[in-house]
């Protein structure tokens, strides 16, 4: 099947290939706030399309290399499946409402993490040599909580923007509207909630890893490491924002759920680059004695 | 072939005028059918709206279709007017111009508020009226057809529609839809009973809206307007209450100074737990004191900040207007050079006709004395018919061409003319 679908060809492609068409996509999506062009909504998914099949491709591939193990073998990986997840969420919204400009928000997103993908060592992957269950749920649901604290990210920056349009009285430009103040709450409320879900699972299954390792013959990370304190932090942070989310019911009105659901992603940054600075879950880390899994990417 | 339009619109004659000249609905299909039992042979569509009455006539034969005195006694005698008192204020475009007039005015460029959508509707129904009585044939049929896809292209095309220029349809289309997502499961508060508030509140039931409550100093006038409506009428005690639970204010009372003052709104705001509120406030002067509009969570509209938008939408609009008319003009250019073409069309099948016959004759006498002679075999006779056929084609290729492109430019040369006295063609 490689074979017939043309292995030569489907190799060449790179990261600059999905990353050109979403950059495509993105300057299609700011170009409707300056003039209409009846064909540029057709041009914008197909682009789309094509930049998510390079990727899924690219992905795939990537995986073939690494022995078909699973499809994050490394911080690359990590951050390239991270953005295929946006880039497929923009996708099904952009069908589902054509008549808001969500590129512009998403985009910047996904770009930035593909040029973290280009930047990151592909070369030192995540040690493959220890892998469970525990490790596929930590790996798993520390993943998609990443996808779904950006798309807080991506929904609160709207909502703030529409909110200080609504607010100034600024009508909406003929090509470049918004959703509903009330679409971006509903779904800055859901993915505050789902990404506390997702991280807490993701916690508890990497507590759980490291349990059994330190108490087997494997050794375990230390509790004291960076990247397990500042992931505790960010779920004890959003703990306390969803706490206070369904506590105090004024936090569940307009701007607040907007700034808490950035201030999660600024957080998650913050955690992300304690984890990639402190080589979580590497083959490095392993070598030296600490031995990871592969899914553990995420803390 | 002939297409005019006779009649008035809103910028040559008064609404007193159009208002004696106008059709009800029930009368259109009565009003063709007496047009053309007096002008059998003429297509007709009468388009009858607040703003224009216009009827269109169409013939095949320029002869058959009825002069502006004509049309003009047909409109004073249905109307019960003199038809000197009329003549002068209705107007006579012909071909060209009343196809542009047509595609103008299905386009909304002739509308007195541009781009409104009403029209095009009328105009379908218009032509939708005449047709189920009959009363077009194939040139009405081209000329409408062609007229709604101009419409739509320029709807398409241009963002002539988009923007919206009334003071409710801005509240609601603009700002209100921007910030809720459906507004069937959110409570309207209604303060007042004015006009402006009944048509904002139309708006919002169009988008499903039905939790609306209408609160006026007159319970009786909150109850009257919420028969027309869909709300419910509630006494003025309740204006706090339904403050508190309200999603969307609507306020259009007519009180001398702010029912609703700041430090009112800071007792309601507590017990809302700054739920978010959209607040379009109708009334001059106005019922919200602007300061309530710096609260957290409240979005206050003044009807200032709303006519300042349908002011720039309405500008945005006739920014767009040359690009709406470029397109008009290229249709109506594109109509007219296939409308010529079709009038050539009889014209060339008669000439084809005339010369194919000469061409048989001649062929038929020759056959006949080769025959005779027995110099003909069956390939020689079918090369004779072959070299006839070619002849009388190359001959008539030449002026045919000609033809095509002086209709392609609008007859302008008179050829037709020439090639009907030069082969004495006849109808």
């Amino acid at each position: 099947m490689f074979s017939l679908l043309g292995a030569e060809w489907m190799s060449r492609i790179s990261l600059s290939c999905f990353a050109f068409s979403y950059a495509i996509t993105m300057i299609l999506e700011i170009s409707r706030i300056f003039f209409r062009v009846p064909v540029r909504w057709a041009v914008i998914v197909l682009i789309t399309i094509a930049g998510l099949f390079a990727q899924s491709t690219f992905i795939w591939l990537k995986m073939k290399a690494d022995g078909g193990a699973a499809p994050v073998a490394s911080w690359q990986q990590w951050c390239l499946i991270v953005s295929l997840g946006l880039a497929v969420i923009y996708l099904i919204i952009a069908l589902r409402r054509p008549e808001n400009a969500f590129g512009v928000f998403f985009m910047p997103v996904i770009l930035a993490l593909i040029l973290i993908a280009m930047a990151a060592d592909d070369t030192t992957g995540f040690d493959k040599t220890n892998t469970t269950t525990w490790s596929a749920i930590h790996g798993f649901s520390l993943l998609a909580g990443t996808i779904s604290v950006a798309l807080g990210f991506v929904a609160g920056i709207m909502y703030l923007i529409q909110a200080y349009r609504l607010k100034h009285k600024l009508p909406p430009r003929a090509g470049f509207r918004l959703p509903s103040l009330e679409w971006l709450q509903n779904c800055n409320r859901r993915t505050l909630w789902l990404s506390t879900a997702l991280l807490a699972i993701g916690l508890l299954s990497g507590i759980i890893i490291n349990v059994q390792r330190h108490s087997g013959s494997e050794a375990g990370i230390p509790w004291t490491n960076a990247a397990i304190v500042s992931s505790a932090a960010l779920f004890l942070w959003l703990i306390a924002t969803s706490i206070f989310e369904y506590a105090y019911r004024p936090a569940r009105q307009g701007q607040k759920i907007a700034y808490l659901t950035i201030a999660s992603f600024v957080f998650l940054a913050f955690v992300l680059t304690f984890v990639i600075l402190g080589d979580h879950a590497s083959n490095a880390t392993a070598t030296s004695g600490v031995e990871v899994s592969q899914e553990e990417a995420g803390t | 072939m002939k297409v005019q339009v006779i009649g008035c619109n809103h910028h040559t004659t008064d609404i007193e005028f159009r208002e004696r000249l106008a059709f009800q609905p029930n009368q259109v299909p009565d009003a063709l059918d007496r047009f053309q039992r007096m002008h059998p042979g003429t297509e007709a569509v009468l388009l009858s709206t607040c703003n224009r009455v216009e009827l269109y006539t169409a013939s095949e034969k320029s002869a058959v279709c009825p002069s502006h005195e004509e049309v003009v006694d047909f409109f004073a005698a249905y109307h019960g007017l003199n038809a000197t008192d009329i003549a002068s204020e209705l107007r006579q475009l012909s071909g060209e111009e009343a196809i542009r007039h047509l595609f103008t005015t299905a386009a909304s460029l002739d509308s007195m508020v541009v781009g409104e959508a009403q029209i095009l509707s009328q105009v379908k129904q218009a032509y939708e009226m005449a047709n189920d009585g009959d009363f077009t044939g194939p040139l009405t049929h081209a000329s409408f057809q062609a007229a709604l896809r101009v419409a739509k292209r320029i709807a398409t095309e241009t963002a002539l529609h988009k923007r919206r220029i009334s003071i409710p349809s801005v509240a609601v289309a603009d700002f209100a839809s921007q910030f809720f997502e459906r507004f069937d499961n959110k409570t309207i508060l209604v303060i007042g009973a004015g006009e402006m508030g009944e048509e904002t509140l139309q708006y919002l039931i169009d988008l499903n809206a039905t939790d609306i409550h209408i609160v006026n100093r007159s319970i009786e006038r909150a109850e009257d307007l919420a028969s027309r409506t869909a709300g419910e009428a509630q006494p003025w005690e309740m204006l706090d209450p339904l403050l508190i639970k309200a999603d969307l204010v609507v306020s259009t009372t007519g009180a001398n100074k702010p029912i609703v003052t700041i430090d009112h709104y800071k007792d309601i705001s507590q017990k809302r737990f700054q739920r978010p509120l959209f607040v379009l406030d109708l009334a001059v002067p106005r019922d919200f004191e602007p300061s309530i509009g710096d609260e957290l969570g409240v979005y206050l509209y003044s009807i200032d900040d709303l006519q300042a938008v349908c002011d720039k939408n309405q500008r945005a609009r006739q920014r767009e207007l040359p690009k709406a008319q470029e397109i008009v003009e290229a249709e109506t250019a594109k109509f007219m050079a296939e409308l010529n073409h079709r009038t050539t069309v009889p014209w060339v099948k008669q000439l084809r006709e005339q010369a194919d016959s000469i061409k048989q004759d001649e062929l038929a006498r020759l056959l006949n004395k080769l025959e005779v002679l027995g110099e003909l075999g069956k390939q020689g006779r079918k090369e004779l018919e072959v070299s006839f056929d070619r002849l009388v084609n190359k001959l008539l290729h030449p002026p045919l061409e000609s033809l095509r492109d002086d209709a392609s430019k609008g007859l302008e040369h008179g050829l037709l003319d020439a090639l009907k006295k030069l082969f004495q063609l006849r109808e």
